[in-house]
């Protein structure tokens, strides 16, 4: 997996046709990101964005999916701390058909964090058989933290899959309860919860990457 | 009988959830070597007891007084009461999606030896110790590796809580009808599961609707609990009666 580094102003990037790319965004400092990303035929794209920190970022991404048997997997984790402000914009454009998508994220707001999460998934009319999925799933920390999900979807094709599921939730007090009558401490159960839950969005990460993000998951569950 | 020779002591007890008072004057004293059987019609405050003992903290205890080992349980957190050696089997076993089992058993086993000064347990140990008692409860290889709890079965779920208990080897268990939701075979495997874990310096209480679990940890002592106090007491012979009469022929007596 290669790093990228967002420029703001705006950023376009081409998968070719038959071309696999694998890419890492790792945002810690303020910006505005606006990317557009085309993938022509049977070209794949693996994307992660790992948002950190007390930070204000705006992502706005387009990925046209324009090219027969187009794949892509797209994943975004913020763990936002202070006033931290993360929005994120997705649009999946399915233009052409026998294409999928496939996307998962997680966020972990505390402080007074805030995060908005607007996802579109718009399928053309010529797109049949697209395979296109959604999950954007937040756990709030504090009181004061906020999370916003507005998933979409725009189909205009008949013979499609498309799902989409949005939650926004607590730490879970039942798991946290069995895990302590085990002998897990309560600072140690928040953790295990929080990675597991995190985990969910790495799966296309290296493994040095998520290990990397302990410190932060420690630092936000305290 | 010395008092040093009890492990659990509740007098008096009273607690509620939220403002409701579950347990109205529970007196039970339990000494190492015994196994204590519950049994109560539905509602009589069974698994708040079990809760209690245990540390959830939307129960309060209101009145009276809890200790273990002559320490005051009362204000100990869950894990705190885990370290003492108590341990709650649950009725409803948690899933935890996304933890192994391996996982989970491996931060629980590794705080307990924390706590008694002792290193994180070695890769060979533990893995030696997971066989060992997931033999106990007759689970197959591939159990560790699945997440806790998360798409078993009843009966893999009860058996997980037996195969926990002998990970952690505590000094009092309190299984929480463990024998709900049980097939016959599940029942006896948790049933002989939890019976070779007897000891006589360990101790357990057994939360139960039925005589047949019974036939497989003989109980010294049985209670009957109804509506929130301990209304009879006597030998293992009291379960063949209360299956047979049910719970009436008591509660008209009171």
């Amino acid at each position: 997996m290669e790093t990228l580094e967002l420029k703001e102003g705006g950023m376009k990037l081409r998968i070719e046709a038959g071309c696999s790319r694998s890419l890492l965004v790792m945002q810690q400092s303020d910006g505005v990101y606006p990317v557009d990303i085309t993938l022509e035929q049977d070209a794949s794209l693996d994307l992660a964005f790992i948002v950190l920190g007390d930070v204000r970022v705006d992502n706005s991404l387009s990925v046209n999916l324009v090219g027969r048997g187009a794949t892509c997997r797209l994943r975004g984790l913020w763990l936002l701390g202070g006033k931290a402000d993360v929005k994120f914009d997705v649009r999946m454009n399915h233009e052409t058909g026998y294409c999928t998508s496939e996307q998962i994220f997680k966020g972990i707001c505390s402080g007074s964090a805030r995060s908005d999460f607007f996802g579109l998934i718009k399928v053309a009319p010529d797109a049949q058989k697209t395979d296109a999925r959604q999950q954007c799933h937040n756990l709030l920390l504090t009181d004061d933290a906020r999370a916003n999900a507005k998933p979409q979807l725009e189909i205009y094709a008949d013979d499609v899959i498309c799902t989409h599921g949005a939650t926004v939730g607590r730490l879970n007090d039942d798991e946290l309860f069995y895990m302590r009558s085990r002998g897990i401490s309560l600072d140690e159960a928040k953790r295990i919860q929080l990675t597991v839950f995190a985990a969910g969005a790495l799966d296309i990460v290296p493994e040095d990457v998520s290990a990397g993000l302990e410190g932060w998951i420690e630092a936000i569950s305290r | 009988m010395a008092d040093n020779d009890i492990m659990l002591d509740i007098r008096g007890l009273h607690a509620s959830v939220g403002d409701i008072e579950i347990l109205k004057g529970i007196d039970l004293q339990v000494k190492a070597g015994e196994v204590h059987a519950i049994m109560g019609p539905n509602g009589a405050g069974k698994s708040t007891l079990a809760a209690t003992l245990a540390g959830r903290d939307n129960i309060s205890v209101t009145q009276g007084s809890l200790t273990f080992d002559g320490e005051d349980l009362v204000p100990m957190t869950p894990e705190e009461r885990s370290w003492k050696g108590i341990f709650l089997g649950f009725q409803y076993p948690v899933e935890i999606p996304g933890l192994s089992n391996a996982n989970f058993m491996k931060a629980a086993v590794n705080e307990h030896r924390k706590q008694r000064g002792l290193g994180p347990v070695s890769a060979v140990e533990f893995l030696r110790m997971m066989k060992e008692k997931m033999a106990l409860v007759e689970m197959d290889s591939s159990f560790s590796s699945r997440a806790v709890n998360a798409g078993f079965s009843g009966g893999e779920k009860k058996r997980n809580e037996v195969f926990q208990m002998a990970m952690l080897d505590p000094r009092l268990s309190i299984l929480d009808e463990s024998d709900s939701g049980l097939d016959v075979d599940a029942l006896r495997i948790v049933g002989t599961g939890v019976d070779k874990l007897r000891r006589p310096d360990n101790a357990t209480i057994l939360i139960t609707h039925y005589q047949r679990l019974l036939d497989y940890i003989v109980p010294d002592f049985i209670h009957v609990l109804y509506k929130g106090r301990i209304v009879m007491t006597g030998g293992k012979e009291l379960a063949r009666e209360i299956e047979d009469r049910g719970y009436d022929w008591i509660i008209n007596t009171l």
